[in-house]
């Protein structure tokens, strides 16, 4: 039998290629997203050897927790004092204090260069085995009006050794002079980020520390890191802690590779997603083979073949294009993780250049998930084929009017249902592995939709093209009635269009809804006329200084910074404002339920939002453990409960004394500002010039852009997604081709009689590329359903999120209309143009 | 025959105007050693309002000579016209035109668009066409066919002679200079054969239709005003009056 399948494979070359596209698609997708996930490991890993080269051990404060967020280390300072004494030590070779912080530069231009990576400063080390910067042009610096770059920034930004350099601080806006270039190790530049370097009394003046952030320490020769750490414990003071290494490299790896693995999540769901529409194509291509081959799987029946040996050929024949095309898919996974860093890379999400990494794991998991996937597609025609019974090899087999069996209703029905209690109770219980069931929930809908589709399909058809019947009299009619005659095949090709239209508009409804709900927040919370910052991704950091400089201005009523920081409550991650109680009534509306924000301004109080308060049980005078990566557990008293948009006014606010004093370094996440009585925001705008030339780093907006650069930061988001999703429209527009060429070819006569009886070749092309359209539409049709559907379940169960009014952009949705409609014609060119060059005469000959 | 050869008449002289006709027309398949010479220098014509039967073995060029008759095919060499229409000078589009204004096709099988209904095939010319059929006309046509009460049902619905006699439909009710039948009853049986025919000779007579008509069945070839011989490509013999047993007799001369 294997020989019969390696037959029946060669015999059908052409669209064997496009069933084996799809899968090739969908494996180099999974294989890609390994290989990128891993290169960028190995990236970071290589980085932080680089950056903690010859760092036997690191000294620094203790910190209950890391944070992930904020602009500096979170923790206190050490001393000048302690580092001489480690220096003292015997076992100590070097020991240098480092200083390091944001730092923006200023580009030859005036502008702020903000990349979206970190724009860092730190202090220039001077013991040689400790200096992770390499001198590439240059010197190192030594006077205190020094500074020195790396060498990528430099050389994208024209700056050379001699120049005058402007660099926002904590401390404000100052020029150095820049007296040298480095590298890291081979790298000009790391991860896209910015990088400068002073003497360390610069550093530790614009960054605001005094001491130093970290000691690091190179161990004398012959003694081992245990040793080591063990003589600076000796010394050290309670809150201070020493670590090796190993420890510091394996602590910044467990960052970024949280990162990294949600990163990979995701693009795994994008390539579960490709593979699921893939498995619809190729099984809808294998049951129109099956079909087609009607006669030649009862001959083999005739012969003595059993159902059981001719599912397994047909079964044989999946299992070899789904190796073949899964190795090759395996391969083109190198050029997916290569395109997609480049996307990334076009996003501003620049990736460290580094060689591809082709682990082992990455070929077995993609093959297994081809093969696998790609054999499961196969059952259902396999099992088809087997049931042809031998007598339909005497017979000339009707191929039309397939009918839609109860059992499929059933399966679909149930399936449908299934997938709806797992939404649901994704969605609304909170069951542990959330996303898990709403995933398969998802899917088994879109499944089960899928298997009932065909119930539809034959009348969708006929309303869909009703127009084309109209319009293009009997190409328009013909086209109606082939997208009609099989509903299962049509249904089916539809089916995997439906489901990537159906996640690009569920995105665009889901979208709209957190825009409209957010937009209507930002009414409701904010009553600021002017908004800086606090639209960045990384946010920038603010000087406090710009709050006072705004406030100074006639224009002017009042300006007060809002700063952020992460604190742990009850063991959890919770984000925290640092507000001023004497101005931030003034630029936001909350309203208080119990107590005020009068006490705010004390030291150790804190005002929460009445959702939270009411789910911790807290009351007002109520004191709380708050947790600080600075300075440990503190009691916090409750002194007021307030109502508010979350988004907008958060969960938790202190007041600066309390903020300031448990947090390191003070810069504002964003800035408030409301025009003197009488000022136009034009003419409030205006005044402004001078501040925004001052703070070049970052953006002065009136409520009305604020608010149109909130949407734009949401579109772009969607953009990212529904890119994500283009490789599964592309598989599902292969399987409109796929389809339509086997029709084509089935319908031979047909089209060759109609040639005969005077359709015109143009005549033809159009016949199928309406048909294309029809089907198309349909895909979007029930695409576009279960977006709603989906849309809507999700907004009613996000109210919690601050999302709650459902809203339909039905711009985008016409837009979806319209390219999936020009999809399914561009997807028809191939088989339309087979179809017109077809040889009247072959087509009508009788054997 | 390459040159120009005109009223070259083959053996009889036709007194209307002519319908069709072919002039030196040779067709070749194939190359080199397996090359294959369908039509040797065929000169014929077909004058309106006959009713012409083409006879001859299998393999001897009957469906060739109707596809280049019809601008199916295209000639290796020599010319087929249609009225004076040089069918050899015509680009693919010109010719598909052609088809669909002044030639009608019976095919022998798999004449119907399986998705369409009975008047929706007759009138499919026109429907592609964006023109409606002469009413008076399609009337005419239908009620001589007898389709009548068949106008509403699809292919799969009708026997093989009503399917048949809608493809005749078809091709007579866009008043087609020409029709050209390739064995129409060859997949009927005797009854429906002899009744489809019957349809045929009617509308030759009655409708003053003009047919050229494949067929390797004498009693179909009764039914024609003149039969035309052909063997191994070339056009041997012609018999005017035919009836079934003439034309069995001299199928056995041919043979023998
Ligand atoms: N497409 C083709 N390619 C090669 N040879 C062909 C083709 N069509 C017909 N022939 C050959 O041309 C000759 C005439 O065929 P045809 O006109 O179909 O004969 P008839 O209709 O009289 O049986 C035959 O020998 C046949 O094999
Ligand atoms: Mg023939």
């Amino acid at each position: 039998m294997f020989k019969a399948a390696f037959k029946g494979l060669s015999g059908h070359k052409g669209r064997l290629i496009r069933t084996a596209l799809s899968i090739v698609a969908g494996v180099a997708f999974v294989a890609g997203t390994f290989i990128l996930t891993d290169t960028l490991r190995s990236s970071f890993d290589d980085l932080f050897g680089i950056l903690n080269e010859g760092i036997d051990a690191q000294v620094r404060t203790e910190a209950p927790f890391t944070s992930e967020q904020g602009f500096t280390s979170g923790r206190d300072p050490v001393t000048a004092e302690l580092l001489a004494e480690i220096q003292a030590l015997p076992e100590v070779a070097a020991a240098e204090g480092s200083v390091y912080g944001w730092a923006v530069i200023v580009d030859k231009d005036g502008d702020a260069i903000q990349p979206q990576a970190p724009t860092l400063g730190f202090s220039y080390g001077e013991a040689e085995e400790l200096n992770i910067a390499d001198l590439r042009t240059g010197r190192a610096p030594q006077t205190l009006e020094e500074i020195t770059m790396d060498a990528g920034t430099a050389t994208d930004n024209g700056f050379v050794v001699g120049d005058l350099v402007t660099v926002i601080t904590e401390t404000g806006t100052e020029q150095f002079t820049l007296v040298g270039t480095f590298g890291f190790d081979e790298v000009d530049n790391l991860l896209g980020s910015t990088n400068v370097a002073w003497v360390t009394a610069t550093a530790q003046r614009v960054m605001k520390v005094d001491g130093f952030v970290e000691i690091n320490v190179a161990a004398a020769d012959g003694v081992d890191a245990d040793a080591l750490l063990a003589a600076i414990d000796r010394i050290l003071p309670s809150n201070v802690e020493a670590i090796g290494q190993d420890a510091l490299v394996q602590e910044q790896t467990d960052l970024t590779d949280s990162a990294i693995n949600i990163f990979n999540t995701a693009l795994l769901v994008f390539a579960a997603v490709s593979l699921f529409v893939g498995a619809f194509t190729i099984a809808n291509t294998f049951s129109i083979i099956v079909a087609q081959r009607t006669r030649e799987m009862a001959l083999y029946r005739a012969v003595g073949a059993t159902g059981g040996q001719v599912q397994r050929m047909v079964l044989m024949e999946t299992l070899i294009i789904a190796v073949i095309a899964s190795a090759i898919g395996v391969a083109a996974g190198a050029l997916v993780a290569m395109g997609l860093k480049g996307a990334f890379a076009a996003l501003g999400l620049e990736l460290p250049a580094a060689g591809l990494v082709f682990k082992p794991r990455t070929v077995i998991v993609a093959m297994t998930v081809g093969i696998v996937v790609t054999t499961l597609a196969a059952i259902s025609p396999a099992i088809t084929a087997s049931r042809v019974p031998p007598v339909a090899a005497m017979r000339d087999v009707s191929r039309d009017g397939e009918k839609v069996s109860l059992r499929r209703l059933l399966s679909g029905g149930s399936v449908v249902l299934i997938g709806l209690a797992l939404l649901i109770n994704g969605l609304y219980f909170d069951p542990p592995f959330e996303l898990a069931f709403v995933g398969a929930g998802a899917l088994a809908f879109f499944l089960g939709v899928a298997l009932l589709s065909p119930l539809i399909a034959g009348r969708m058809a006929r309303i869909i093209g009703f127009p084309a019947r109209r319009m293009f009299g009997m190409t328009g009619k013909l086209a109606r009635e082939n997208a009609g005659r099989r509903p299962v095949r049509t249904a089916a090709t539809a089916g995997a269009l439906m489901i990537g239209i159906g996640l690009v508009s569920f995105f665009m409804i889901f979208n709209e809804s957190l825009k409209v709900s957010f937009l209507g927040a930002i009414d409701n919370a904010l009553s600021a006329d002017v908004v800086v910052g606090g639209t960045t991704d990384p946010p920038v950091p603010i000087s406090p200084q710009l709050a006072v400089d705004l406030e100074s201005l006639p224009e002017v009523a009042l300006a007060t910074g809002v700063r952020g920081g992460e604190v742990r409550i009850d063991g959890t991650t919770r984000a925290v404002n640092g507000v001023d109680p004497t101005r931030i009534m003034s630029v936001t509306n909350v309203e208080f339920t119990s107590g005020g924000i009068d006490r705010l301004a004390d030291q150790g109080t804190m005002i929460v939002r009445a959702d939270r308060a009411e789910e911790k049980g807290w009351a007002v005078g109520d004191i709380v453990s708050v947790e600080f990566t600075r300075t440990g557990a503190q009691a916090i008293e409750v002194v007021g409960i307030y109502e508010g948009e979350e988004a907008f006014v958060g969960n938790y606010n202190l007041g600066y004394a309390t903020f300031d004093a448990n947090f390191t370094g003070t810069a504002d996440g964003v800035v408030f500002a409301d025009f003197a009585e009488g000022i136009t925001p034009e003419q409030g705008m205006a005044a402004l010039e001078p501040l925004v030339a001052a703070y070049p780093n970052v953006d002065f907006q009136s409520q009305a852009d604020y608010k149109v650069s909130f949407e734009e930061s949401l579109d772009q988001a969607l953009l990212f997604l529904t890119v994500m999703l283009v490789l599964a429209l592309l598989i599902a527009l292969m399987g409109i081709t796929n389809t339509l060429a086997l029709s084509v070819f089935e319908r031979t006569r047909e089209i060759g009689l109609l040639r005969a009886v005077g359709m015109t070749r143009r005549q033809i092309r159009r016949m199928i590329r309406y048909e294309a359209l029809i089907v198309a539409v349909f895909g979007a049709v029930m695409g576009v359903g279960i977006g709603l559907f989906f849309g809507f379940l999700v907004v009613q169960a996000s109210a919690g999120i601050g999302i709650d009014q459902f809203a339909v952009p039905l711009g985008q949705v016409v837009v979806v209309f319209f390219v999936a409609g020009l999809a399914g014609i561009l997807a028809a060119t191939t088989p339309a143009r087979k179809a017109a060059k077809m040889n009247v005469l072959d087509a009508i000959a009788y054997e | 025959m390459t040159q120009t050869v005109h009223d070259q008449p083959s053996a009889t002289q036709p007194s209307g105007a002519i319908a069709a006709r072919a002039i030196g027309a040779v067709k070749v398949y194939g190359e080199g050693a397996a090359t294959v010479r369908a039509l040797d220098g065929v000169s014929l014509q077909f004058p309106e309002g006959e009713f012409t039967a083409i006879m001859g073995p299998s393999g001897s060029g009957k469906s060739t000579l109707l596809h280049c008759l019809a601008g199916l095919d295209e000639l290796t060499e020599g010319r087929t016209f249609i009225g004076e229409v040089d069918l050899t000078t015509l680009k693919d589009k010109e010719l598909t035109l052609l088809r669909r204004e002044k030639i009608g096709f019976i095919f022998q099988a798999f004449n119907l668009i399986p998705t369409l209904n009975a008047n929706e095939n007759i009138t499919l010319p026109q429907a592609i066409a964006g023109t409606k059929p002469d009413s008076e006309w399609y009337e005419q046509v239908i009620e001589t066919l007898g389709l009548a009460d068949r106008l509403r049902h699809r292919p799969s619905e009708l026997s093989g002679g009503q399917q048949q006699r809608v493809a005749a439909a078809r091709a007579l009710v866009a008043r087609p200079e020409i029709v050209f039948a390739d064995e129409p009853s060859g997949n009927l049986d005797s009854k429906s054969g002899s009744e489809l025919l019957g349809f045929m000779r009617m509308a030759v007579t009655d409708l003053k239709q003009t047919i050229v008509m494949v067929t390797h069945n004498p009693l179909d070839a009764a039914y024609a005003d003149r039969v035309v011989f052909l063997a191994d490509g070339r056009a041997v013999d012609e018999m005017h009056g035919p009836t079934a047993e003439r034309v069995l007799d001299h199928l056995k001369k041919m043979e023998g």
